[in-house]
């Protein structure tokens, strides 16, 4: 696994063609090989042909690239965790003979076991590199340990400084468990954008809030997904390689931690499990 | 398929089940319309006047209707307790006697439950009674808008204790109200 990526650009209900070309091709140019995607998101399709487009063009190879999707709620409970079709139908519509990395967007107790089941023998036919699941706690991982006999090779969790998921970040580490933080940056929440500390640090790195948090992500060893429809912003997020922050920086970003998600784990997976 | 949708809509306006239909579902904390997280306190059930519930300086939010039965409290509970500080929430439950056993779900519960609830519980027929509520359910909707929200409930342990343990699993304080008949 020697082409794990550093960040991944997200593509979160982002269907416009010109706009999704332009920006993916502004993110490679600037590092960027993951890109993110999932059923939910409307964009696996439009996100397919994007990357079709740019392989024709030479601009960057398939074997480059890591192309993570994820398995939605609706498709565990419809087929009792048999997955292989709706992998196969999103390898057709992204034009992908493969994805490198497969995520649970919902680690739904009914489904799940059955769900990563199959997308271990999924795995075995070569047609998903990586597994992963979003969502979770430690208690899951456990969970799947036990039940399935595997770990996950990633998770996905809404992490930023207000939610900074310490636990199970630090057991992942442990566990060589890649990492990955959706809003990374909380949709720039109010409470960050006006946090005395990041307008210090800010001023102390000569770097954005934005890009501070997201060094932050990478202190951390986890790979934030961002998104942006903003060039400039696309060749800012991806400007974070040229400093790193002071151990008592990370501590006092760490310590902003309020467990404030934007995503609940409930509305998404009812009954959901905490420990 | 398009055209019959366009004028179900249409009909769903005119007769004034549109705005019906928003003003239930607008009671459904949406993720990016409602910012506030980390509630105390979670109040579900009937149609129940919390001011001497919940004391001034907590943060709550209600999901009440009429008639809502225990049933569909635990259901919208499993959906919507990730609103609740972890750790340190409370979930009241309020109930009407006569709905304690009734295994039913109405429309009012379907803005509240995700799709997987839905459909694992079969509730087509509710969504679809969501669309034309006023038409579907006059009485309830009546109840809904001018009715007057009850006052007075008793704590008692509740008969379902799957939700005492849902709540125990998951570290939330739970508080079961019953309104006598």
């Amino acid at each position: 696994m020697n082409n794990i990526p550093w960040i991944f650009m997200g593509t979160f209900q982002n269907k416009d063609f010109d706009l999704l070309l332009n920006n993916v091709q502004i993110g490679i140019q600037n590092g960027v090989h993951g890109f993110d995607t999932a059923p939910s998101y409307k964009s696996e399709g439009v996100l397919g042909i994007v990357l079709k487009t740019l392989i024709e063009k030479g601009v960057v190879k398939r074997e480059d690239l890591f192309i993570s999707d994820k398995v939605d709620a609706w498709q565990m409970q419809e087929n009792n965790g048999e997955m292989s079709q709706y992998v196969q139908d999103a390898l057709h519509k992204m034009h992908l003979d493969y994805l490198d990395l497969v995520l649970v967007h919902w680690p739904l107790p009914e489904y799940l076991y059955a769900t990563i089941r199959s997308l271990i023998e999924l795995k075995e036919k070569g047609l998903i590199r990586n597994i992963g699941v979003c969502n979770v706690r430690i208690g899951h991982l456990k969970r799947i340990l036990s039940n399935v006999g595997i770990l996950p090779d990633f998770i996905q969790n809404e992490i930023h400084p207000l939610n900074n998921c310490d636990e199970v970040v630090n057991w992942c580490n442990e566990k060589n468990i890649k990492i990955m933080a959706y809003s990374p940056l909380c949709r720039m929440n109010k409470k960050l954008i006006e946090s005395p500390i990041l307008q210090e640090l800010s001023i102390k790195y000569n770097k954005s809030i934005g890009q501070l948090i997201l060094r932050w992500h990478l202190e951390r060893s986890v790979m934030p997904v961002f998104m942006s429809h903003n060039p400039k912003r696309i060749v800012e997020n991806t400007s974070i390689r040229d400093f790193s922050l002071d151990k008592n920086d990370i501590v006092r970003i760490n310590a902003m931690n309020e467990n404030y998600k934007i995503f609940l784990e409930s509305k998404g997976c009812p009954g959901y499990e905490i420990h | 398929m398009k055209y019959i949708k366009k004028m179900l809509h249409l009909l769903q306006v005119i007769t004034g089940n549109s705005s019906v239909n928003k003003r239930i579902c607008e009671k459904n904390p949406g993720t990016f319309t409602e910012n506030r997280r980390n509630f105390d306190v979670l109040v579900i059930g009937e149609m129940y006047d919390v001011k001497d519930l919940i004391p001034h300086n907590k943060t709550y939010l209600q999901f009440d209707a009429p008639d809502r039965t225990l049933f569909a409290s635990f259901l919208i509970l499993q959906g919507k307790f990730s609103w609740l500080n972890e750790g340190k929430g409370k979930c009241i439950i309020v109930c009407k006697k006569n709905n304690e056993k009734k295994k039913s779900v109405s429309m009012f519960d379907i803005p509240f439950l995700h799709t997987i609830i839905i459909h694992k519980y079969k509730l087509k027929k509710q969504q679809a009674e969501l669309k034309f509520p006023l038409l579907c359910h006059p009485l309830q909707i009546c109840k809904f808008i001018f009715g007057k929200k009850y006052e007075m409930s008793f704590v008692e342990k509740c008969p379902l204790p799957e939700i005492i343990d849902f709540c125990a699993q998951r570290d939330i304080e739970f508080e079961y109200r019953v309104i006598k008949n």
